[in-house]
């Protein structure tokens, strides 16, 4: 607690030396957050030069706008929201121009075997084992590209980015409740998706 | 009864993310003691959660903030503009152009009106109607099934520089008699006596042309006044300063012509004039109306609802009464006409 009041103090100040103009601030906070930014729409996207690129477009935006920031809601949920509306608008667009095309049952048995043992198992999985198996996160991955934007938006915002789900609903602009109920049907159709490939 | 699974489905998550108040936890809690159904769905719903937060946290591109930086000086060179400042611009252009059809929305209105106003509205008088003045009303009255007033419309008012001008007044005096050298010798004889004359015509046509004051006009149409009774009836022509235009004075009384010449101004002179020319030609068609219902009509006494009302001007003006305050020149030419030669 006491480490992310201190978080957003630093935010508050860098902001402010950002709206006077200052690049050093500015570079400040984009180091500060790239890699999260990055990591988030990433998993949204689905692609490293997609979301190489949001990203970009992510500080860049935050920066030109950067003025009309009010300190209504704290710096970081701004800037996730701009991300992860960027990267939900960008992916409206690919899905209508059908560029997008993920098929949760294209994995290899190696997979299918790791995450049966996972799912079967009745140990709890080791993270770090599930993080090492470079053909198991392939397939967690498709398994989220299933999902819709919206829920795949909480889920990610949620269980990669860890916010709480106040902070989610302020980055994506709902209701608390409506957060609820989003990420409930996300994980069981993740889960559904998950069944099925071991089918 | 079963709780609602949507709501434990969103129990068991919120569990699961630490989103529960102490007592929402347990109650959850006791659920799990008691429903292994729901143990098993947590412990499903768990590993999906540990699956998804067991992804590696992928690192940015180490040039990100580098390529960040080109971007913003590139926009910056090429003058871009941030996104919510072209939202503005743009909604100001569409204010703009919402402003622009409006206005032209109005003047078409506005234009349209103009057209149908002037297409519509009546035609309105020049002025106020102004009766004339009681001075010129005559005795006489001619009764009216409905009185109305006898409008008597002048055209345009004229110019204060154009009745300074025109206090002048020219006119023709036309005597028509049956002894018309008797007549013609007494008017010589009147002219004669004033010192008017300025040339003698011929007997035979007797007509003479008189240049005086208005002083000396009126104490010629004193003497004049005893010609009157052995006259068939005289014509007073006033020369109009509208377009060379006469307004004819038929039947003309000496009183009447002393009324004419005595208005202060060229504009009430007419005026005086065109109201002696409607009167006495309503008189004159009384005279031959059948079974001489009008005439007998003809008295000072009648009603007043019945009086021929005095006719008005639309110019707003009022007529003034009273002694001159101009004396131009008055000139006057008298013809002496036989009664036979000229239709009345």
């Amino acid at each position: 607690m006491t480490e992310a009041v201190n978080i957003n103090i630093d935010d508050r100040a860098l902001t402010q030396r950002c709206q006077r103009g200052d690049s050093e601030a500015m570079e400040r906070i984009i180091v500060k957050y790239q890699n999260r930014i990055y990591n988030v729409i990433l998993k949204i996207c689905g692609n490293v030069d997609d979301a190489a690129e949001l990203s970009q477009d992510t500080f860049v935006k935050a920066i030109e706008n950067i003025h009309s920031f009010e300190g209504r809601s704290s710096f970081y949920t701004w800037l996730f929201r701009i991300a992860v509306n960027l990267t939900l608008n960008f992916c409206k667009r690919n899905v209508k121009l059908g560029i997008r095309s993920l098929e949760a049952d294209e994995c290899s048995e190696h997979a299918r075997a790791s995450l049966k043992e996972v799912l079967i198992n009745n140990d709890s999985p080791n993270p770090a084992r599930v993080a090492e198996n470079r053909e198991l996160c392939d397939l967690i991955v498709k398994a989220i590209m299933n999902l819709d934007d919206d829920q795949r938006a909480v889920v990610v915002l949620r269980d990669i980015e860890g916010m709480n789900y106040s902070q989610i609903a302020g980055v994506l602009e709902i209701e608390l409740g409506t957060v609820k109920s989003r990420l409930s049907r996300a994980r069981n159709n993740l889960r559904e998706i998950l069944e099925v490939v071991l089918k | 009864m079963n709780p609602d699974p949507n709501n434990v489905d969103e129990l068991l998550n919120s569990y699961l993310d630490d989103e529960l108040t102490p007592r929402q936890q347990t109650e959850v809690q006791r659920l799990l003691a008691h429903d292994n159904k729901i143990a098993e769905k947590l412990e499903e719903l768990e590993k999906c959660k540990m699956l998804v937060s067991s992804l590696p946290f992928e690192q940015a591109p180490a040039e990100m903030a580098e390529d960040v930086k080109l971007a913003l000086e590139r926009r910056t060179l090429l003058g871009a503009e941030p996104e919510d400042y072209n939202e503005r611009k743009g909604a100001r252009h569409l204010l703009f152009r919402k402003i622009t059809a409006a206005a032209a929305m109005i003047g078409l209105i506005a234009a349209l009106g103009v057209v149908i106003y002037n297409i519509v509205a009546p035609v309105k008088p020049v002025g106020k109607p102004v009766a004339l003045e009681d001075s010129i009303v005559p005795a006489v009255k001619v009764a009216q099934p409905e009185p109305k007033p006898a409008v008597v419309t002048v055209a345009k008012k004229a110019s204060p520089a154009k009745v300074a001008a025109g206090t002048e007044f020219n006119g023709k005096l036309e005597l028509i008699a049956a002894d018309v050298e008797t007549i013609a010798t007494m008017v010589n004889k009147i002219v004669a006596e004033h010192g008017l004359l300025d040339t003698a015509y011929p007997a035979d046509r007797m007509v003479s042309s008189l240049s005086c004051s208005r002083e000396e006009f009126n104490l010629f149409l004193v003497d004049l006044e005893f010609v009157w009774s052995r006259l068939d009836f005289a014509r007073f022509v006033i020369k109009s300063d509208k377009a060379g235009r006469n307004i004819i004075v038929e039947d003309a009384g000496i009183e009447q012509i002393a009324e004419i010449i005595n208005q202060t101004d060229v504009e009430r002179r007419n005026k005086a004039a065109k109201y002696f020319a409607i009167l006495n030609n309503i008189n004159n068609m009384a005279a031959i109306m059948p079974r001489g219902d009008m005439l007998s009509n003809i008295d000072t006494d009648i009603p007043s609802s019945l009086a021929i009302p005095k006719p008005v001007l639309t110019s707003g003006e009022q007529v003034e009464s009273g002694k001159p305050v101009d004396d131009g020149q008055f000139n006057l030419t008298i013809v002496v006409i036989p009664a036979l030669t000229i239709e009345k």
